[in-house]
């Protein structure tokens, strides 16, 4: 009797388990709600993203229609991973990367470390610190282009003059063409950053603080010692987010530089519209196109895994 | 953790220091925007002018900003009703029931954010051949909703999490349906995440270059490209510069000023703990 009642539960739950896997009218409610959404997301998401994937395997050159479109593997990609070219877009992505990012943690702590001191007008004065972040890159790339470093008539120069300094060809040579861009990227960054470190810095509870202090810490150990390992989920939630929204830099380097004075100053992104919108070699445009979203994912990949090992409190 | 200042007159120097470097170049462009064409451009610069707007009537009526500035608003318009609408009730969906590849789906419209744009710009200036949809607003709106649709979804489905399961089954047994509790009672409750999710999309859209650059032409530019039709003619319409890119700028300011604890808190979702 005992034998038939455990082979009656067993089938019992075989068939509660088969049910749920094919789902029983109730439980395909979930796809109805998702369904537009699906569909839009795979017209407009997956098929270029797809296409995108395909195309960097061809050799497509869309101004020379005698050239038959051949499958060529990954010749694409390694003929940009290998071209000097390419390679120095690379590092100076890279390395606006490591600039903004570094100086975007920093000047933001610093931001965000005033900010959460309780003056009066913090709120006002917080909603227009953070206004640099809703402009468009283009708007602020333009104004920064034609009213700060322009030589003759921008106001950095201006305001350099009145100190006795020399005008500074700003965009006509390399390295402050660089600075240029640098600037610009970090005075649009820098409020979201600043945003992110104080949110933090507000959830940290005094008595760690007080208890430090008992023991005698000063303010200077007390920001090092114990600030900073504690918002260290923070500060690298803040760093993936820079280092994003750097290494797809286009709009800022584009309309301040151009470039760079000759083609010192081209960034990954840059290259690949280049490629494809003005050399219109599609497929080698789409294999730039996917290196900036391996190197992405490898960068993100990274950040995550930190993260993991991170212990929160 | 609030720490106080020994000092004031630093604190106040910093503040100071804080909001010269955020808002001088906002400033200074509307300043000068308001400035006579002669004027503009004078060193040292003229700080007491009487204002005029001759620029922006210039700008209107020189070029067709006009179409631009309509452009602009109707595809940003349009990408923000789709991508929330759609966006929420799919992340509704994704925050209460269970099914075949929902974390891995939630995972991968997350990394959507990861995408540089020009990996989808390239293929759908393609596709856009194809179709003969090249230089019209729809192309455009479709190349933001890619972007901001997976996005909605992710943030919307945060918010419906946080709203507990009965409630949707009291909704439900005071006779409503899903749906009904779904549009009554839920999403009224993440008003606020709703808003924050919205100023997503509009900043994203409005502010967006690659994608108008490189999807348009001359018919369905969007403002962001139109701006740079001012950079060819440097050093002489100085004013129009300013006037074009005050233009763009303004409507994003006032509207972030109006909704600024939706956007801080929107931006720091997710990125602490609490």
């Amino acid at each position: 009797m005992a034998k038939f009642d455990e082979n009656v539960n067993l089938i019992r739950k075989q068939e509660v388990r088969i049910l749920n896997f094919l789902g029983t009218r109730k439980n395909r409610e979930p796809y109805w709600y998702i369904a537009p959404a699906f569909i839009i997301t795979m017209g407009v998401l997956i098929l270029p993203l797809t296409y995108a994937v395909v195309i960097s395997f061809l050799r497509w050159n869309l101004t020379r229609p005698d050239l038959k479109i051949i499958w060529v593997g990954i010749t694409n990609y390694i003929k940009n991973l290998s071209s000097p070219r390419f390679q120095d877009a690379a590092i100076v992505t890279l390395c606006y990367t490591v600039a903004l990012v570094i100086s975007q943690l920093i000047i933001g702590f610093g931001f965000a470390l005033l900010l959460q001191c309780k003056f009066w007008g913090r709120g006002v004065i917080r909603s227009l610190i953070i206004l640099p972040m809703v402009i468009a890159p283009v708007v602020a790339g333009l104004i920064f282009r034609s009213l700060f470093f322009n030589t003759s008539f921008g106001y950095i120069n201006y305001f350099l003059s009145l100190l006795g300094i020399d005008p500074v060809y700003w965009l006509s040579e390399i390295w402050t063409a660089r600075f240029a861009v640098f600037i610009t990227s970090l005075w649009l960054g820098v409020p979201f950053t600043m945003l992110i470190l104080l949110s933090g810095l507000e959830s940290l509870p005094i008595s760690i603080y007080e208890a430090a202090q008992i023991d005698g810490t000063t303010p200077i150990q007390s920001f090092f010692l114990i600030t900073i390992p504690l918002l260290k989920r923070t500060i690298l939630v803040a760093t993936i987010f820079q280092t994003i929204s750097s290494l797809r830099l286009f709009d800022v380097p584009w309309i301040v530089t151009a470039g760079g004075p000759g083609i010192s100053n081209l960034t990954m992104s840059i290259l690949a519209y280049k490629e494809s919108m003005m050399l219109f070699r599609m497929g080698s445009g789409a294999s730039q196109a996917m290196i900036i979203l391996i190197i992405t994912f490898i960068f993100a990949a990274g950040y995550i895994n930190m993260m993991k090992e991170d212990i929160d409190f | 953790m609030t720490k106080t200042f020994r000092n004031n007159i630093f604190l106040w120097l910093a503040i100071i220091v804080v909001l010269i470097w955020s808002l001088f170049p906002i400033f200074i462009t509307i300043f000068t925007s308001l400035k006579m064409r002669d004027i503009a451009f004078k060193i040292p610069p003229l700080w007491i002018f009487r204002p005029v707007f001759s620029n922006y009537k210039s700008v209107f009526t020189q070029t067709e900003f006009g179409k631009y500035f309509v452009n602009s608003i109707i595809v940003t318009s349009s990408t923000t009703i789709i991508s929330i609408t759609l966006g929420c009730i799919a992340a509704y969906s994704f925050a209460r029931f269970k099914f075949f590849g929902k974390n891995f789906l939630l995972l991968a419209f997350l990394c959507t954010r990861m995408f540089p744009p020009i990996i989808l710009a390239i293929p759908m200036f393609l596709l856009g051949r194809y179709l003969n949809l090249v230089d019209t607003r729809t192309l455009l709106i479709c190349a933001h909703t890619a972007l901001n649709l997976p996005f909605v979804i992710w943030m919307m489905h945060e918010f419906f999490r946080m709203i507990p399961k009965e409630l949707d089954e009291a909704a439900m047994v005071d006779g409503c349906t899903r749906v009904q509790g779904f549009f009554r009672v839920i999403l009224p409750l993440t008003g606020p995440g709703l808003v924050a999710t919205a100023i997503f999309c509009v900043l994203l859209s409005w502010n967006d270059f690659i994608f108008s650059l490189m999807l348009t032409g001359s018919r369905a530019k969007t403002l962001s490209v139109a701006i740079t039709m001012f950079t060819t003619i440097e050093g002489v319409e100085w004013g129009n510069i300013c006037a074009a890119a005050s233009i763009t700028m303004i409507p994003v300011l006032a509207f972030s000023i109006v909704t600024r604890n939706y956007l801080v808190r929107g931006m720091t979702l997710g990125a602490v703990k609490n």
